[in-house]
């Protein structure tokens, strides 16, 4: 082997290494954020990275807590919003129709894009 | 290998620029512009990836709300409700446009779907949330159910007048969300907009591709998980739109049965196919939706069928045994995410 042929596949190896780490997701593209929706303006926006909180108002209250969130109570009639669950992932929301409250998870780049119900 | 080593530097330079600028352009700093609204009953979100759509959000939304405006069987002053009050009536170009469309479904899927369902709709106490619901007698069910054809519908093309038999009424809800899904996705591609999401409840147009070029990921809701957002399985799609019908949106239980919204025309009780959750891909949301329940009440056998007839749609079924069928087109992009559900 010559000198040039060990520099081509030292530089191919980095070219690799570089798109490896190009295309490879980057830390802030996952990060996952909280957001909370009334009436389409937005009233809460934190990132879900393991801080504990709630966010409340009058008619709804909400917990982030060990990287889930939920709907811990709500004033609404047909309590659909208390009764849907957890979310931890990027793509998910909770929504209290009666309310107009919406609490979504976001990231750039995110793994869901959306969901079909 | 016979490459010069000056030549190998120019190469792996230019592979260092054109990394460099692929890899750290505008999708590791992504522009959008996304609002929500609460309208059609339900939320609806509008994202272009891109800065500055603000107004094409706007005219979609407007649009969205003249929609619901002339369909809406709530709203005593809809085109529809007065149809619905007097047995016959001039429809405006898109209730006369969509009323068609669901006709022609109804006519695809001998009743399967029906715009003509709402006699039971309102028999079961689907049409207000805050009816009190139970099952009805026999009779009952019988009287409502034979108020139910869409054959009976006369409509006039020339003169966009629609006559309904006396007793009969039009329900456009399981067709007038994926007309505005149409209509806001048309508003999106005359303004060039190349990469959005639009989500009308749970309708969703994938409008273009990611910013990144790839398909977007969209998940279909797990019909038996507890949590509304847990998925069964991830779509790949590009310039599609997909609508779903399950059991799990709609229903109420009474002695441990679960009734549910989608109603058999021919029984007059929630349809009882064994399918539990109905997905439709197509380019038209507006057929999807209308097919989604067609495919729902259908069953798996009658609801491949219909499908794999159809130019562009595709479609992917659960059955209460948690199994998934899909046409051939969809298969490839379909990521199953849940152990529970095996696809056949």
């Amino acid at each position: 082997m010559k000198k040039g042929d060990l520099l081509i596949i030292v530089l191919l190896l980095a070219a690799a290494a570089l798109f490896w780490w190009a295309f490879s997701p980057h830390a802030a593209e996952g990060d996952v954020y909280v957001v909370i929706q009334k009436d389409g303006e937005q009233v809460f926006r934190e990132p879900l990275d393991g801080t504990d909180t709630k966010w409340t108002d009058a008619h709804n209250r909400v917990v982030v807590k060990d990287g889930r969130v939920w709907m811990e109570w709500s004033d609404c009639a047909n309590q659909i919003c208390v009764h849907s669950g957890t979310i931890g992932e990027a793509g998910q929301q909770i929504v209290c129709l009666p309310n107009r409250l919406i609490v979504r998870l976001e990231a750039v780049n995110a793994a869901l894009d959306g969901i079909t119900y | 290998m016979r490459i010069g080593v000056k030549k190998a530097i120019v190469l792996f330079a230019a592979l260092a620029c054109a990394v460099a600028a692929a890899g750290c352009g505008p999708q590791a700093d992504e522009e959008k512009t996304s609002q929500t609204r609460f309208t059609l009953d339900t939320v609806v979100t509008l994202t272009a990836y891109q800065s500055g759509a603000e107004d094409t959000l706007s005219s979609a939304f407007a649009r969205i709300a003249q929609i619901e405006d002339e369909m809406s069987v709530l709203k005593p002053d809809s085109e529809i409700a007065r149809l619905n009050a007097k047995g016959t009536a001039k429809l405006t170009e898109d209730v006369c446009f969509v009323l068609k469309k669901g006709l022609d479904v109804a006519a695809l899927s001998s009743g399967a779907f029906d715009p003509t369902v709402l006699p039971l709709i309102r028999l079961w106490g689907f049409d207000d949330e805050t009816k009190e619901k139970k099952v009805p007698s026999a009779d009952q069910t019988e009287k409502a159910r034979a108020l139910v054809d869409y054959k009976k519908v006369e409509l006039n093309a020339q003169t966009d007048t629609a006559v309904l038999p006396k007793g009969m009424g039009v329900d456009l809800g399981g067709i007038a969300k994926g007309y505005a899904a149409d209509e806001a996705w048309r508003i999106f591609r005359e303004a060039g907009v190349r990469s959005a999401i639009l989500d009308l409840g749970g309708n969703i147009v994938a409008v273009g591709s990611r910013a990144d070029g790839k398909p977007w990921r969209i998940g279909i809701r797990d019909p038996r998980a507890q949590s509304d957002s847990a998925y069964y399985a991830v779509l790949s799609l590009s310039d599609e739109a997909v609508v779903t019908s399950g059991d799990y949106e709609r229903y109420f239980v009474e002695d441990g049965v679960r009734y549910h919204h989608i109603f058999d025309t021919k029984t007059g009780r929630p349809a009882q196919s064994g399918v539990i959750s109905a997905t439709i891909v197509a380019k038209d949301s507006t057929m999807a939706d209308a097919l989604s329940t067609a495919v729902f009440v259908l069953g798996v056998d009658k609801g491949l069928a219909l499908i794999a007839s159809m130019e562009d749609t595709e479609a992917l079924i659960v059955t209460d045994d948690k199994k998934v069928f899909a046409t051939s087109g969809i298969r490839e992009r379909v990521e199953m995410v849940s152990s529970e559900y095996t696809m056949q």
